[in-house]
């Protein structure tokens, strides 16, 4: 048996946040969360002590200078996990304003010790923490040892086994503050604003003894409260591929044929096109086979104006429950966000298939600040929803050029393992549609340009056009054979 | 014949307080208010038992919103007060001016009882509906659920009294 201190870690009730945080909230750690006004701090605390507080573990909340108790009770009860219930049953709120005007540091701390001793609370915050160092700076008081009053705080609140928060602001990360030295754990909560956007971001600065995940990850603010949307843990020893490779039908016989026998299980497929050249229409078609072999899907659509009524059968099948709908008009969407709500709905309908109609859309619903990375944010969310185990077709807009052969306009045709690039070509006067399988990882696969076209029934795919050249350029020519030449 | 005196002033405020439906809060208050006072409400025992109350708010609060806010709810109540029921706005402007609750008592002492008594009513009212608006119904129950639930079978402290 093991005799070393085992840190039990408390659940915040936060969603995200425990994964963010590592596996939970040391107990009896010693913490603060700071960031600028208005950024969620004390609704941040506020939801982790309606979660955690229970009447034999209550907490206590100092309000110092700051925002009015008054003003904080009547909007934190907006939120659903405020229960009033609690009050002064499980939570207690303590108003040290009058302490904190006189502006003696010891007599701050013993009033809170004095609480601290008469409610034995599990948890206690003190809101707002900028105020006590403010008047720790007012008065040329020999008592004010701000250092000295944070190293007391923290070492009777550990002794009387009680998980501590410290809410300020305006701490900037470089100042040597003394609490950072003292703190066992800095949430930082930021507002990144780019135009007209504006995206909330939590850092875990420090978390002792903990793998937190690094980094700014975003959260959202909503009546439920805080929502932190946490990378997508993923395992990074990929499960080999297994031979003979499990196919997916495609619901169009012929594309199956040219993709070697359908696309492989678990695979990313990217379907690359101009305006009309019948992406979702395909993409519709997946889903549509899946749900006919009692697959399920879901589809993540990201049109100003989702369209998926226009698709009848792709209609019929959400209203069906057999795809789900990843509709979000959030608007700043983060890629976290958006692999959050596909996983979440994955998981819900055990999905083996998911299209995302379009990568274009999908860029626009980003918030801005996150479109510079956006390569390596759909790199992360392909990797995230493959190693979830589920089929993925992307459709990609293409402007067609005609002059070179893309894939997509992000340079993302790298990511996936499977490509199909759609065509416009002009033949005696006639627009006509072309599709190719241009690779199709570990597997071989038709090298063919065959013809299609749109039906009641979907895509038709018809035969190459062999007496052609020329057909990627647009504009094919007929192909003069040796013996005419003569 | 404590239920009749409850009834009788439950009257006497609903007269005064035609503008705002009594609630169940407000009777609750009203009631507890009669309770206080006990059988023999002379002008001591009525402002004895505004005050007391006033107390018993002020113990429920300041813990949580500190001497400043509870000042100024305070403050802000006797305001209300005086438009609400102009008649009685001398007293309110004294209130408002009185130092601490010891001075408002001196107040309500040179006051008839049934002003003293209507004081208290409305006053306490106002406060608690103002309490309200600004933090919901439910909070504003459990903060001062303790200093209304004063069971009516209880016997009146004064009644005790040599």
């Amino acid at each position: 048996m093991s005799t070393k201190v085992t840190i039990n870690r408390l659940a915040t009730g936060v969603p995200g946040l425990d994964e963010v945080l590592g596996g939970g909230l040391p107990e009896f750690s010693f913490n603060l969360i700071a960031g600028p006004p208005g950024c969620g701090k004390t609704t941040l605390a506020h939801q982790m002590m309606f979660a955690l507080a229970t009447p034999d573990r209550p907490a206590l909340f100092f309000t110092v200078l700051g925002e009015p108790p008054l003003k904080m009770l009547r909007y934190q009860q907006q939120f659903d996990f405020f229960d009033n219930e609690a009050i002064n049953r499980s939570i207690r709120y303590i108003n040290l304003a009058d302490d904190t005007l006189a502006g003696d540091l010891d007599e701050v701390l013993r009033r809170i010790v004095n609480e601290v001793e008469i409610h034995s609370p599990a948890l206690v915050f003190v809101d707002s923490f900028r105020s006590v160092v403010l008047a720790s700076q007012t008065r040329n008081n020999p008592n004010n040892n701000l250092p000295q009053f944070i190293q007391q705080l923290g070492m009777l609140m550990t002794t009387w086994h009680a998980t501590t928060f410290l809410i300020g602001e305006y701490f900037t990360e470089t100042e040597t503050n003394p609490i950072f030295t003292v703190a066992d754990g800095l949430i930082w909560l930021r507002q990144s604003v780019q135009r007209n956007s504006m995206v909330r971001k939590m850092e875990i600065m420090k978390m002792r003894g903990q793998p937190t995940l690094p980094g700014l990850h975003t959260f959202r603010i909503a009546t439920s409260g805080i929502k932190v949307f946490a990378p997508a843990a993923f395992n990074p020893v990929e499960a080999p591929l297994e031979f003979p490779l499990q196919r997916l039908k495609m619901g169009v016989p012929q594309l199956d044929k040219m993709l070697g026998g359908g696309l492989p299980r678990g695979y990313s497929l990217l379907v690359a096109g101009p305006s009309g050249s019948g992406k979702s229409i395909l993409a519709a078609t997946f889903l549509a086979e899946g749900a006919r072999n009692g697959e399920t899907g879901v589809i993540a659509v990201f049109e100003q104006r989702p369209n998926h009524s226009q698709n009848a059968t792709l209609a019929t099948l959400i209203q069906s429950g057999q795809v789900g709908l990843v509709d979000s008009r959030a608007p700043d969407l983060s890629i976290d966000e958006v692999v959050h709500l596909l996983l979440s709905e994955i998981y819900r309908l055990k999905a083996t298939r998911v299209v995302i109609d379009s990568l274009s859309g999908f860029e626009m619903a980003l918030a801005p600040t996150f479109r510079e990375d956006f390569r390596e944010s759909l790199s992360r969310m392909v990797t995230a929803l493959t190693s979830a185990g589920v089929s993925v077709l992307m459709t990609s807009e293409l402007e067609d050029r005609y002059t070179d052969l893309r894939f997509s306009p992000y340079g993302t045709a790298f990511l996936t393992d499977a490509i199909i690039v759609q065509r416009y070509i002009e033949v005696e006067s006639r627009l006509l549609r072309i599709m190719a399988v241009v690779k199709v990882r570990a597997s071989a696969h038709s090298d063919e340009l065959r013809l299609y076209r749109i039906d009641d029934n979907g895509l038709q795919i018809g035969e190459m056009l062999s007496d052609q050249e020329g057909l990627l350029g647009g504009r094919p020519t007929r192909r003069r054979l040796g013996k005419d030449d003569g | 014949m404590a239920s009749n005196r409850v009834y009788h002033q439950t009257l006497s405020i609903r007269n005064h307080l035609a503008m705002s439906a009594l609630s169940e809060e407000s009777r609750q208050i009203v009631a507890s208010l009669a309770h206080r006072i006990g059988a023999n409400a002379d002008i001591a025992a009525i402002a004895r038992a505004i005050v007391s109350t006033l107390q018993g708010m002020d113990a429920a609060l300041t813990p949580i919103i500190g001497h400043q806010g509870g000042a100024a709810l305070y403050r802000r109540s006797l305001q209300l007060c005086t438009s609400r029921d102009p008649r009685l706005a001398v007293i309110y402007d004294r209130a408002q001016v009185a130092f601490d609750l010891a001075a408002l008592k001196q107040v309500l002492l040179e006051q008839s009882e049934a002003d003293a008594l209507l004081f208290g009513e409305v006053m306490l009212t106002t406060f608690y509906e103002l309490l309200t608006t600004l933090i919901g119904p439910s909070l504003t129950a459990r903060l001062l659920r303790d200093v209304w639930e004063t069971p009516l079978s209880d016997t009146p402290s004064q009644e005790n009294s040599p």
